[in-house]
């Protein structure tokens, strides 16, 4: 009884698999009007809804049906990699810009598109296009607020700064006497999520302009091999003041397991009064806590090693076209679809995280407080991690250095140390010449 | 020992229960989750959602295209498990019966696909020279391949607890080993195909490494990709990804309700001589 | 005649899928091992036993995960196996109705996908606002709260019981079948001569439980050699590199393009298991008839 119970069962479900097989089979096999679908890699989070909107207009404009495909983002530059390296990859493919990763991580010599001459590319801010740039020729198309989500600032609750008397800080002595008043009136000083991985490093090459202003010509020695991290004074004493803000509980007691993605709500608790946020920081608040203005916070530069200069950072998350695509043409058209003013309006318009689009003729959605920082803090000199070749690849291992510093296994020198010897393994692996 | 009763069945009914609560929890918070709004779902807290927001559910279907990403998990598992237990059926029972130099070798063959290592770039390499990359028929075959050593494994140890006394009656009466596999020893390996097939339909189903590297569209993706499409390294909606999570689970654990007694009785019996 | 019986030819579908898809790829993975493989440069040159002297010379980092993935591997033996004992007797001893419920709802745990069990436990887990330290706040335990996933000194350990609470259900569900397997005679007799309750455990239970603890033990074994998921999504090896495993390594080098080092690294691990793989045939296939 049981075994022809089974054997209609399992006849059953294989009559089942063939029927709903076949109808998905046909269902998936409609094809786009055009007949053509154009297929985009991207890692979570750059892919806006905004442009998968924008997508389906693309579509009912042209006919062309884009795919997005989202990957988890610890998984993304393997899968990438492994397919660039296979041949396999998808006909647009995102990634970060930065001359290390174009050479290195994508090969875009090879992989990608030279999109020299095309129309947008003298709409772009030049910074970004230089990023996207390798050997002369344009590869990237960077659309990404490199300014409201990039610029990485310390934002802080004027409220809690105006209760407890403290001025807006110039110094990092200033700034940790600052972290004890607010330590001893019972808030937590900084809001450090370092459970990511990746933001407790930005405190280190935010800080570049001042090494640069304080040792003119430090990138380029570092990049010439004839200055190393561990050997210069200035940078140990960044990583070490670093290591003092967590040693001496400015972060919290909770700092290594707290989220990036929960920066909004801590912030509007008003538990915490600082953080290293973007610009956009404020606005994104207001957006989720409507009772909590986006006024009541403020922004100055992060203050390692007394720093006062606002680096720029013009590198982000940016599109290529795989030079294997059997659709060039097509993904050509998407991106100066994309591109195009109105289309780069509604992007920004319709995504909360941008405030602006490095692109001329964009109407920017700067408020007053973001203005004036921007006015008084113009930033000119790059971010560290944009000009040091070998710097960027090793964000994450940097990140997991730090925290063997801050639970006491690592020192500030060890971590320095420990950025040359990747910088120059990394070198080598590159045939870099100044690395024999 | 038969039936306890009184204070020591008393406290073990508590202690059993406890234990249920304890592994009952971390699941009841994602259900719990999926109905809260963004704001309220970012503490992934035990309370009641206040305002439950069903509409979740229907954001999540819709971006995540979960409707034709359910009919591929569906037909991925199922499919590589039909394929998987038949193979591995046939070939865990010639080597269990006829245990002769070349058989023995076999298995152990077989039997070390548990411990290797996947190399996703050579596998790549496999995969485009066989020119299976980015078909479905193609992961199919290659979830079917993944799940073939244990699934032999599991049959080999089931198999040597059968008599032998209905293999070789048949054999005497003349038919042909297809013929004896058919009609005596499959309907007899019923527990076990039962456990192997939940077992291999679950693994498949929460596979999502492999449609990565080789399913191309989107359209082709299983459910486990999609809540990818709701959080990122800056920006998380843990209301649509819980909600999300819940619609991905919903098919494994009813899956593993209709088929658990089958699965109980396999499981151990592959471990145990009896 | 058993060869025209029992013929080969019936496992060549088994065999040509695993050979293509699992064999092929998994030697010429192996072969990678004795070069330089690197996403760096597309040359690629013989290095010989280079990656292996460079993983296993004192003073590598590899020698601290190797030591991790073995106190991972041997607690969690340990653990799954004791608790899954305990709760075995419970459910074939202590309870009876609705048995089969409860073994149903332990063994739920491992079927779950490992996104879920990240995202729940990294919830769960969070010193400040987890459910695990909000519960002993309530119940007035709160000194005994903690970093749970960030306090190097236990972060492993956190790793090690979540992994327990996902794995001791299908140790469980063997074990019970072990001790349903025994027959209820041994114990009538041993009664009879006034040995019960402990006595009776040590010397009926346990030896005849052996075969089947050897088999949940030797599957916990390859089990703990091999972790990476629940280590990854939990801590991702951290706090710093408190809880990396080998295989987390494996993961970290190939991300990084070291692709010759990595294959090393997986190529040493899989003939630690293939020893230990073949022990397990070895044991489980003793006493078989022919």
């Amino acid at each position: 009884m049981l075994k022809r119970t089974v054997r209609s069962a399992l006849l059953g479900t294989a009559l089942g698999v063939v029927v709903v097989g076949t109808t998905s089979l046909i269902a998936t096999a409609q094809s786009p009007a055009s007949g053509v679908t154009l297929t985009v890699m991207a890692s979570q989070e750059w892919i806006k809804p905004a442009e998968q909107d924008l997508g389906k207009k693309f579509e009912e404009q042209t006919g062309i049906h884009v795919d997005y495909q989202i990957l988890p983002a610890d998984q993304y530059f393997n899968v990438l990699k492994t397919k660039l390296n296979a041949g396999e990859a998808t006909d647009i493919f995102g990634g970060q810009t930065g001359k290390s990763d174009l050479k290195l991580q994508y090969d875009v010599a090879n992989n990608a598109v030279d999109l020299t001459g095309e129309e947008w590319t003298t709409r772009i801010d030049p910074a970004a296009l230089d990023q996207s740039s390798l050997d002369g020729k344009v590869y990237g198309a960077e659309i990404w607020d490199i300014i409201g989500s990039n610029y990485f600032v310390t934002v802080y609750n004027k409220d809690i700064f105006q209760q407890l008397g403290i001025s807006v800080p110039k110094t990092f002595d200033e700034f940790a006497a600052a972290c004890t008043t607010i330590k001893a009136a019972g808030i937590t000083p900084i809001y450090e999520p370092i459970s990511d991985g990746w933001h407790q490093v930005l405190w280190f090459p935010f800080a570049g302009p001042s090494f640069e202003q304080a040792e003119p010509g430090l990138a380029d020695k570092l990049n010439a091999n004839t200055a190393t991290f561990a050997g210069d004074a200035n940078m140990t004493t960044a990583m070490t003041q670093i290591n003092q803000l967590y040693q001496s509980g400015c972060f919290g007691d909770n700092a290594l397991s707290d989220a990036y993605a929960d920066t909004d709500k801590a912030m509007a608790s008003g538990k915490f009064a600082m953080t290293v946020s973007p610009l956009s920081r404020p606005v994104s608040i207001e957006h989720d806590f409507p009772n909590v203005k986006a006024s009541s916070f403020g922004f100055f530069p992060i203050p390692i090693f007394d720093n006062q200069l606002q680096p720029v950072h013009p590198a982000g998350p940016a599109k290529f076209i795989y030079s294997k695509s059997p659709h060039v043409d097509q993904a050509k058209q998407y991106l100066d679809f994309l591109m195009q003013p109105d289309n780069l309006q509604y992007l920004l318009d319709n995504t909360p995280d941008f405030s602006t689009l490095p692109f001329t003729g964009v109407k920017s959605k700067w408020d007053d407080a973001q203005t004036a920082f921007l006015d008084t803090y113009p930033a000119k000199t790059l971010v560290y991690q944009d000009v040091v070749n070998y710097l960027n690849p090793q964000w994450i291992d940097l990140g997991k250095d730090m925290v063997s510093m801050f639970t006491g296994s690592m020192t500030p020198a060890d971590v320095m140390a420990s950025i040359d010897q990747r910088r120059t393994d990394m070198a080598k692996a590159a045939n870099d010449p100044a690395w024999p | 020992m038969v039936g306890q009763s009184g204070l020591r069945g008393s406290i073990s009914n508590m202690m059993a229960s406890g234990t249920a609560l304890i592994v009952l929890a971390p699941i009841f918070l994602v259900f719990v989750n999926s109905l809260k709004t963004r704001v309220d779902a970012s503490s992934m807290g035990v309370g009641l959602p206040t305002d439950p927001q069903w509409g979740n559910f229907a954001t999540v279907i819709d971006q995540g295209n979960l409707g034709g990403a359910l009919v591929n998990s569906i037909i991925y598992s199922f499919g590589a498990t039909a394929l998987c237990v038949t193979l591995s059926a046939l070939a865990g029972w010639v080597l269990a019966r006829n245990r002769s130099r070349r058989h023995r070798m076999i298995y152990l063959l077989l039997i070390m696909g548990i411990a290797m290592p996947t190399n996703f770039v050579t596998l790549t390499k496999v995969m485009q020279w066989t020119h299976l990359i980015n078909t479905q028929a193609g992961i199919i075959l290659l979830y079917a391949a993944t799940q073939i050593p244990f699934s032999v494994f599991l049959i080999y140890a089931f198999i040597r607890r059968l008599p032998r006394e209905l293999d070789e009656a048949a054999l005497i009466d003349g038919c042909t080993p297809l013929r004896v596999f058919r009609s005596v020893i499959f309907p007899q390996l019923t527990p076990v195909v039962a456990t192997l097939g939940v077992l291999t339909i679950l693994n498949v189903w929460n596979e999502f490494l492999l449609p990565l590297y080789y399913l191309n569209r989107s359209s082709a993706w299983p459910m486990t990709l999609a809540v990818y499409d709701f959080y990122g390294q800056y920006q998380a909606d843990w209301g649509l990804v819980s909600a999300d999570v819940v619609l991905t689970i919903v098919p494994v654990i009813l899956i593993y309700i209709v088929a658990q007694r089958w699965i109980l009785s396999g499981v151990s019996a592959g471990a145990v001589k009896g | 005649m058993r060869a025209r019986a029992y013929p080969t030819w019936l496992t060549f579908g088994a065999l040509a899928l695993y050979a293509v898809f699992i064999v092929l790829p998994g030697v010429l993975g192996i072969g990678y091992s004795f070069t330089d493989w690197s996403s760096y440069s597309n040359d690629l040159h013989w290095v010989g036993l280079d990656n292996f002297s460079k993983i296993l010379s004192s003073g590598s980092t590899y020698l601290r995960f190797i030591l991790t993935t073995v106190v991972f591997t041997v607690t969690t033996i340990v653990f799954k196996t004791a608790i899954g004992l305990a709760l075995a007797l419970l459910l074939t001893r202590g309870v009876r109705r609705l048995s089969h419920l409860y073994r149903a709802i332990i063994f739920l745990p491992a079927v779950l996908p490992i996104l879920v069990i990240s995202l729940i436990f990294r919830s769960v887990l969070n010193p400040a606002t987890g459910l695990l330290n909000e519960t002993l706040r309530a119940i007035g335990l709160g000194g005994l709260a903690q970093h749970w996933l960030t306090d190097p000194s236990i972060a492993l350990w956190s790793v090690i019981a979540v992994d327990t609470w996902r794995g001791v259900g299908y140790i469980t569900v063997i074990l019970i079948a072990g001790l349903l397997a025994i027959p209820v005679e041994y114990y009538e007799a041993a009664a009879i001569d006034g040995a019960t309750g402990w006595h009776a455990f040590r010397n009926i239970t346990l030896p005849l439980l052996v075969p089947v603890l050897l088999v949940t033990t030797v599957l916990n074994l390859l089990y703990g050699l091999k972790v990476f998921d629940i280590v990854f999504v939990l801590t991702n090896g951290g706090p710093g590199r408190a809880t990396d495993t080998v295989y987390t390594a494996v993961f970290d080098d190939f991300s990084k393009g070291r692709y010759g080092i990595a294959t090393a690294l997986s190529t040493l691990l899989f003939l630690v298991m293939i020893v230990l793989g073949y022990l397990t045939i070895r044991v489980m296939g003793r006493d078989d008839e022919g």
